[in-house]
């Protein structure tokens, strides 16, 4: 913090700003940072979560897939096992075969016959298609090959989606092959039963990526899917992609065991982050409550921390301006006390010198001269004034004087009294009115009556020569927590703002030349501060003074 | 009055004692001054006096000091201490010493008359004293 004078307001202003900033990234720093570590681990526990989640859906149905294709391709199988070519050409046979086939499924559409030339030489199914060769169909020529056939979900031409499985027989060293097509809508329910939640979707595309079910999030059978599962691989994969409108997806993926068919899950990441999103509504207006809760409380103890701060400061200033006050005044009194002490000698010469003329004055051969009165109105003068630098430099030792108080048990209602009685008759003539608001409970205190009872005349005197001519002075005794307190307070001219903080200095005095010796105030102050009380003086130019008194509640001794 | 009172002034200030000297024969004492406490021990070798007006702070022997050499010198007389130094130490040592009064200087020439009268009293009093023991 840079150096700026203490006590002045903008020292105060940036120490309030320093708290402030100190409390409040004390309070947002670990605030901000717990919130935002609980944030991102809660995110990717979230994602891992729904990884794992789509990650088991697709290792479930992937051998329901896989076992459904298998059970039906060994279904057909067992039934071009357990017939001949023979038989199934025959009447309502192949039909019959259809039916148990069918079984309480219902998964398959047709069934037909095809003779090692590629002839359908038996069908039963809605459409006609007994008599046709398939010797060129790419199917037909794998079947041959391999054995066994599934094809993809394509249209054909019948229009419909449909998926071709075929077995071929060698029965007695005659080749035929048993064909069906399976009902796409039965297969696809296998997949598309796998939706759960509002944006977990499900489907199935081949090596180019074409989709072999109706995914829930658009696209049709047969449509090029947005998702290409790329080559040929084991096991689960899992990843994360954006679509063409950016919104973010988590793909679990798995090829079927026909090594064609890819089965996807994915999940639209907003619906991971929902219960985020959910935490987020109660968390945000706390977080942002709570900051303002901090906010407020940080201002609030920093202002009370800097009034605090501000109030020991100043009374560390009044302190130390008292001890400096304090220190002045020996400083002074000591000097004071060595001027008046060497002004007295010649101030003694000086008044013998008046005193020896004024005698020879008297004398009977001076007493016939003209001018000998004006001789002793001069001479008288000079005594006068003698004697009043003799009571300045009096008054000056008594200041400077360093007496040991005489102690004595003191009522400061009964002091204050009698110093009203040497002053009342005084105050009465100039219609001064005197109230006495005494404390009638008041202890005794134990402090030294005489220097108190100068005191209070002082006060009391100085307090009349503000009012001039009427007026009242309210004197006032209380009770403090550890003291007793006497005010004396005058209507009189007040003291100027200025001259507020010298009046307690010696010399210091408003009143006319010749008037005051500005003593009055500063021996009082040092006699208070000897009995271990304090003095203090409020005044409001126009209004009144008022001198407060306190000495200490001490015991006795 | 039988007898002028014979009073010894002692202060370094030369024209104090001078000027009150004059002041004090005025009013019918019988007075003599010295300038340091050195010479007012010599001056009370050869003289007797009744009262001794003595300033305490003077360069040299101060006021206190002299007073206890005078006191050996003439037990009878009595000292008059005069200072413009309301130094309460001194005071009470002076007392201690056998010091008759102790003034603030500068002082009234009736007050000091006073005093002085008092302490001649005094000294008068004391030598009857003796005289009859």
């Amino acid at each position: 913090m840079p150096q700026i004078k203490p006590s002045s307001l903008e020292y105060y202003a940036q120490l309030k700003q320093h708290f402030v900033k100190i409390l409040l990234s004390a309070a947002f720093i670990p605030l901000i940072l717990i919130g935002g570590i609980l944030y991102y681990h809660f995110s990717a526990t979230l994602k891992e979560n729904s990884l794992h989640y789509v990650e088991n859906l697709v290792r479930d149905h992937q051998n329901g897939i896989d076992s459904f294709l298998i059970e039906r391709l060994s279904d057909l199988k067992a039934l071009s096992k357990s017939h001949t070519i023979d038989y199934l050409v025959q009447g309502d046979h192949l039909s019959e075969a259809f039916n148990i086939l069918q079984g309480e499924y219902g998964t398959f559409t047709e069934l037909g016959v095809i003779d090692a030339a590629g002839n359908h030489v038996a069908y039963v199914g809605p459409y006609k298609l007994l008599g046709r060769n398939y010797k060129d169909a790419p199917w037909f020529k794998e079947v041959m090959e391999q054995g066994e056939y599934v094809s993809d979900v394509f249209l054909g031409l019948r229009r419909v989606p449909h998926i071709i499985m075929a077995v071929k027989r060698v029965e007695n060293g005659r080749t035929w092959i048993l064909r069906t097509t399976l009902d796409i809508a039965k297969f696809s329910d296998l997949v598309e039963g796998i939706r759960i939640g509002k944006t977990v979707d499900a489907f199935i595309v081949n090596t180019e990526g074409i989709l072999q079910t109706r995914p829930r999030s658009g696209g049709d059978l047969l449509e090029k899917s947005d998702f290409l599962p790329g080559k040929y691989a084991q096991g689960i994969r899992l990843e994360e992609k954006k679509d063409e409108l950016g919104t973010r997806f988590i793909y679990a993926y798995t090829w079927l065991q026909n090594r064609n068919w890819c089965l996807v899950v994915r999940q639209d990441l907003r619906e991971v982050y929902a219960a985020l999103r959910h935490v987020n509504y109660v968390i945000i207006p706390i977080f942002i409550g709570g900051s303002f809760f901090i906010v407020f409380a940080a201002i609030f103890t920093t202002r009370q921390l800097a009034s605090r701060i501000e109030k020991t400061d100043r009374e560390k200033d009044m302190l130390n301006e008292q001890l400096l006050q304090s220190g002045k005044l020996a400083a002074i009194g000591e000097l004071a006390a060595g001027i008046a002490h060497e002004i007295n000698n010649p101030l003694a010469i000086i008044g013998e010198e008046a005193g020896w003329m004024k005698d020879l004055l008297k004398k009977e051969a001076l007493k016939c001269s003209p001018k000998v009165t004006e001789f002793e109105d001069s001479i008288s003068q000079i005594e006068l004034q003698a004697r009043r630098c003799r009571q300045i430099t009096h008054n000056l030792l008594a200041f400077a004087r360093k007496l040991e108080p005489k102690m004595e048990s003191v009522s400061l209602n009964d002091l204050i009294e009698d110093v009203i009685k040497l002053v009342e008759r005084e105050a009465r003539v100039n219609d001064i009115i005197m109230t006495r608001n005494f404390y009638h409970e008041l202890p005794t205190v134990w402090t030294d009556a005489s220097e108190l009872r100068q005191v209070f005349l002082n006060l009391i005197n100085n307090a009349m020569d503000a009012i001039g001519r009427k007026g009242g002075i309210t004197i006032t005794t209380r009770l403090g927590l550890d003291s007793v307190c006497a005010e004396v307070a005058d209507t009189g001219h007040g003291i100027a703002r200025e001259d507020l903080d010298k009046i307690f200095l010696p010399f210091f005095t408003t009143k006319a030349p010749g008037k005051g010796t500005g003593l009055g105030l500063a021996i009082s102050y040092s006699v208070i501060e000897k009995l271990g009380g304090r003095i203090t003086v409020n005044s409001a130019e126009g209004k009144g003074t008022t001198f407060s008194v306190c000495l200490p509640l001490g015991r006795k001794g | 009055m039988e007898r002028a009172i014979r009073v010894l002034l002692v202060d370094d200030e030369e024209r104090f004692t001078r000027t009150l000297s004059k002041r004090l024969t005025e009013r019918g004492l019988r007075v003599h001054t010295a300038s340091s406490g050195m010479k007012a021990l010599r001056h009370m070798e050869d003289n007797v006096f009744d009262v001794v007006v003595l300033d305490v702070k003077m360069p040299g022997m101060d006021g206190v000091e002299t007073l206890r050499e005078a006191k050996k010198v003439q037990p009878l007389t009595e000292v008059i201490l005069l200072t413009g130094h309301a130094s309460v130490d001194s005071a009470i040592e002076g007392m201690r010493l056998g010091a008759f009064e102790y003034l603030m200087k500068p002082c009234e020439i009736e007050e000091l008359m006073a005093k002085i009268e008092e302490a001649y009293a005094k000294r008068v009093m004391r030598e009857e004293e003796i005289r009859e023991s």
